[in-house]
């Protein structure tokens, strides 16, 4: 959640007047493209829409994560999050508008750090009663309070949920085992 | 042990010990849970006799009086009775019965040795693929051939086991049969160890009861054997019934071709014995001369033919390691225009490869190696090739501080399998399957130590990885696991739920370097190669690429290729498939290679072609034979060949016919797909018949214009004329002049016909010139030459007086006419059946 809250910190909270995806895809991903550190010319719009060709990027009802991964760039993961009041048809599974578009840019090397990132937003969102928080709000300051509450309430109860209790077993021996093949 | 009183068990005896207690069930067959001693199940063998529910043969007498039931037979012994009886002249009579004699001794007696030797090659090839089953012999679990079963043993069952014998089950895990064979339904039915059945059931409903006939489609476990071979429910039916498989197709072509050929005869030997009646004037003979056509027009040999030409493919496809399971079925490998196969082992080296062990992003985990060992270790059902793969990776130390509690066996429908394990006073249930499945059950991952929560988008991320891997012909299947408390002892496929998903295992199978050429080859010969197959597309595409085919769509492997090889017109398995699917093929492959596979459908077709051979001829000449007995009773005042001539006739031509089987095949025969194709054979019918019966009529023209007045001193009126003018000579008898005449007439015939009908297999057995383009095998060129000479001889033989013939009195302008009636037959047929022969 580090990352939502990096943007929100950022200012990269916006309203979305655009009432269609393809054109919050072309906002949210030109803003991305105008962080400093995102390499000029990355595709960021036609990658977050290629991605969402092979499967669709809601989370929740009515959260949804358009993202863009690249490959070959050590860097680090951005956000930037977009709002419309009215719901934007997102196409997603269970038919609700989306209200809430929080966007990745995803450097290859950076995986783990979205996996977790997402996982952490889904508990937050579930454990605070869900989309319907963000529905009521009026204006982008009551959306940013609100988000900010998901952040606090993902880094108090932490993530991840738990720690693995892995059984852990030796060889017989090393020198009857077979030869690694990798 | 002692040997069970009960000496017969019938199946009521099986339901009672389904019903009754466990106890009394072990008590009946003497037995228990650690099953029999090698000894004592020795014993039991040669009491019970071997588990087998094939009908005793008859003996080789019974066997032989059999083929004296066939009609043909009937109607020959008949014809034999009628000449005895009816035949004047003694000579004659002695002649037509031992000829007669000599085709039923072709018919029966050579069809019988033919049979008899394919019957002896089948079972010696069929027990080089022996099914087995894993039983408890001293206890200990040993692999043993099913029709070594006998009643006490205790077997081990998995999936993809066959139930071997009628059984109870004393220790079932998620056990499901498939009865289809026993009761028609196709769901699985589950089976477990019961105490006792309360309520009557038939022991094929019975919930403890697993019956011969049926097979293990999921779960594991132990069965009492009551009841083996012939004593099983399954033996009894089959001895109510003979079991009736569907014709295919070439039988029903062989029949409908047997069908039209007797549906000719009939109206021929009607039309036949009306006109010859009508214009000898006396019935009788009419009516023995409508008989022995009837002979000459019925193939006779086919069924030997067919004995033959599959006899010998199915030796020189075992000398290929193919083991052809039905005779039968050997042509069908030959009509094979769309082959389906399996894609692991078959396009596949079938050497399996852990190559990767990766957790949900792609990073190589030792905890994913380590839990997959442990899953692959603890599982009790079918071991396949992945397992191996894993096991053979590491090995590590569980005898101290690990305890297997449970398992949930694989199925097809779940496409996964779990193992419980107790380490250090944790259950914990560890699960491996195909990557959607498993995904369908995970509501967490885990990276590094750290559990996250599982939601779809996410679960679309973490396919990212296994499509990779897919992609790069790597077969992947998913690991999960899940904790328990110590308070469960018994776990079951509703366990498998709330997983964390843990990593994938990425396998790799590299394709073999003769399926490329195998697969061209099948190209070249128009055998469209399908791939059936239960990996993702992914891999699928991969390997399809490296052997050069397009991918086809998702099917299924292991156990489930059973349906597939039952639908098929031909089922094909290996020796080292598992015993249902090795069950339900027509042909077992000893060596796993499509290679192989090429050379067995070039046999395969061979085969059709030589059985063609005889029918076209068969149905040419005998079409054309039609066209020239019908216009010779109706054109002239005698019969245009004795019956004892007719019966010559065909005992000649039989016999060149003998060594069709072993006629080599052209290359461009076996270029494509042979299937029977009637309409084929009647356009040969059509078109060489008539060419056959104008030659015949041209002898006849030859004979009755030239010949024969030239040598007996007139024509026939001139003759019939002179003969008034004899004393003594009976209104309606002939006189010694046209006797002459008639035998000339006759003998003239008989040559041409032997010659034409025989010579005829050079032209229709390839579409290349005959004896130059295309020559026949030496076995068949001699039959050829034989009858051809035999024939000659004949007429010039001692025999002439009695068989009514007269080579010498033929003269130079017969012999030169013959020689250019030949070969214009010989050119003109060539020139019509090439286009036909090309088509075919």
């Amino acid at each position: 959640m580090r990352k939502l809250l990096d943007a929100l910190q950022s200012g990269r909270l916006f309203e979305l007047t655009e009432t269609s995806k393809d054109e919050a895809f072309d906002f949210l991903g030109r803003v991305l493209e105008a962080i400093p550190e995102i390499p000029d010319d990355s595709g960021v719009v036609e990658a977050m829409r290629a991605r969402e060709q092979a499967g669709n990027t809601s989370v929740s009802p009515g959260l949804a994560c358009p993202h863009a991964r690249v490959e070959g760039i050590t860097a680090d993961i951005y956000c930037t999050v977009g709002w419309s009041k009215d719901g934007i048809d997102y196409g997603a599974a269970d038919g609700q508008k989306v209200h809430l578009l929080v966007a990745y840019w995803i450097p290859d090397c950076q995986r783990v750090a979205f996996l977790k990132e997402m996982s952490g937003l889904a508990k937050a969102v579930l454990s605070t009663g869900g989309i319907e928080v963000i529905r009521e709000c009026d204006t982008l300051g009551e959306v940013r309070h609100r988000l900010l509450d998901w952040v606090t309430v993902a880094l108090n109860e932490g993530s991840p949920d738990v720690r693995a209790r892995m059984l852990k077993l030796s060889e017989k021996s090393t020198e009857q085992s077979p030869p690694a093949q990798n | 042990m002692p040997t069970p009183k009960t000496t017969k068990e019938t199946p009521d005896r099986v339901t009672s010990l389904l019903h009754g207690t466990e106890e009394a069930a072990f008590a009946a067959v003497e037995a228990s849970r650690e099953g029999l001693s090698a000894e004592e199940a020795a014993r039991r063998l040669e009491k019970f006799g071997p588990n087998s529910v094939a009908a005793r043969r008859a003996n080789a007498f019974v066997e032989l009086l059999r083929k004296f039931k066939e009609p043909l037979v009937i109607q020959l012994m008949v014809i034999c009775v009628l000449s005895y009886f009816f035949e004047d002249n003694e000579t004659k009579k002695i002649l037509s019965t031992s000829l007669v004699g000599g085709m039923v001794f072709f018919s029966v007696f050579l069809s019988y040795f033919q049979e008899s030797r394919s019957a002896q090659a089948i079972a010696k090839l069929q027990a080089m693929v022996k099914s087995s089953c894993l039983v408890l012999r001293d206890g200990v679990e040993t692999s043993v051939p099913i029709d070594e079963i006998v009643p006490g043993d205790v077997v081990v069952l998995a999936a993809g086991s066959i139930i071997p014998a009628d059984c109870r089950m004393i220790q079932a895990k998620d056990f499901f049969l498939s009865q289809s064979a026993l009761t028609g339904e196709s769901m699985p039915v589950e089976r477990m160890p019961l105490p006792t059945i309360d309520t009557p059931h038939s022991a094929q409903e019975c919930p403890n009861g697993c019956l011969m006939g049926s097979n293990v489609q999921s779960g594991t476990g132990h069965a009492l054997v009551l009841a083996t071979g012939r004593d099983t429910q399954f033996g009894a039916m089959s001895a109510r019934m003979v079991e009736r498989k569907d014709a295919t197709a070439f039988e029903l072509g062989t029949r409908s071709f047997v069908w039209m050929m007797i549906r000719m005869m009939l109206i021929m030997t009607t039309l036949t014995f009306g006109f010859s009646a009508w214009r000898t004037g006396r019935p009788l003979d009419a009516f023995l001369f409508a008989l022995t056509v009837a002979i000459g027009l019925t193939p006779e040999m086919l069924p030997m033919i067919l004995a033959s030409c599959l006899s010998k493919g199915a030796k020189s496809l075992a000398r290929m390691k193919v083991v052809m399971k039905r005779l039968d079925a050997i042509q069908n490998l030959g009509a094979m225009d769309i082959f389906c196969t399996d894609k692991t082992g078959t396009l596949t080296q079938d050497h399996i490869v852990l190559q990767r062990h990766v957790d949900v992003i792609g990073r190589d985990s030792e905890d994913v190696l380590r839990y997959a060992w442990m899953n692959a270790h603890y599982q009790t059902g079918l071991r396949n090739l992945l397992d191996r793969a894993i096991l053979s990776r590491t090995d590590l130390d569980v005898e101290r501080s690990c305890r297997k509690v449970d398992e949930i066996p694989f199925d097809f429908q779940r496409r996964r399998m779990s193992v419980i394990v107790d380490h250090e006073g944790d259950y914990q249930l560890i699960c491996k399957g195909a990557v959607e499945e498993i995904l369908a059950v995970c509501d967490r991952y885990q990276i590094d130590d750290e559990l996250h929560t599982m939601i779809p988008m996410i679960k679309d991320e973490v396919l990212e990885e296994y499509r990779s891997l897919s992609a790069q012909g790597f077969r992947v299947i998913a690991l999960a696991y899940r904790d328990f408390d110590r308070s469960r002892e018994v776990f079951t496929a509703a366990d498998e739920s709330n997983l964390v998903l843990l990593g994938y295992l990425a396998f790799f199978d590299p394709p073999k370097e003769t399926a490329a050429t195998a697969l061209a080859g099948l190209r070249q010969r128009g055998v469209r190669a399908k791939i059936l197959t239960g990996d993702n597309e992914l891999v699928s595409r991969k390997v399809c690429q490296d052997v050069g085919m397009p991918v086809s769509r998702f099917m299924g492997d292991g156990i489930n290729d059973v349906l597939a090889l039952k639908a098929a017109d031909v089922g094909i398995s290996v020796d080292t498939a598992v015993d249902v699917a090795k069950e339900s093929a027509d042909a077992v492959l000893l060596e796993k290679s499509l290679l192989v596979l090429v050379d067995g459908i070039d046999e395969g077709r061979r085969i059709f072609c030589n059985i063609e051979k005889y029918i076209r001829m068969g149905a040419s000449s005998n079409f054309g034979n039609m066209f020239s007995v019908l216009g010779a009773a109706l054109l002239f005042p005698f019969q245009p060949l004795s019956p004892i001539l007719i019966l010559v006739n065909n005992f000649i031509y039989d016999f060149s016919q003998t060594a069709i089987p072993f006629d080599r095949v052209e290359d461009d025969q076996i270029a494509k797909p042979r299937q029977w194709n009637i309409s084929g054979i009647r356009g040969f019918m059509l078109w060489l018949g008539p060419v056959s019966s104008l030659f015949d009529y041209l002898t006849f023209a030859l004979m009755w214009f030239f010949v024969c007045p030239a040598a007996c001193g007139g024509s026939w009126s001139e003759l019939s004329t002179l003969a008034q003018s004899i004393p003594n000579l009976k209104p309606g008898d002939l006189s010694p002049a046209q006797l002459q005449f008639i035998i000339l007439f006759h003998t003239g015939w008989f040559i041409e016909s032997i010659v034409t009908q025989t010579l005829v297999v050079h032209v229709i057995r390839s579409a290349k010139v005959p004896f130059f383009g295309a020559r026949a095998s030496w076995q068949l060129s001699l039959t050829t030459l034989l009858a051809v000479s035999f024939a000659c001889w004949l007429t010039f033989s001692p025999w002439i007086g009695g068989l009514g013939l007269n080579g010498p009195g033929l003269g130079t302008t017969y012999w030169l006419a013959l020689t250019a009636m030949t070969v214009a037959y010989v050119t003109l047929a060539h020139l019509i059946a090439r286009p036909r022969l090309q088509a075919a």
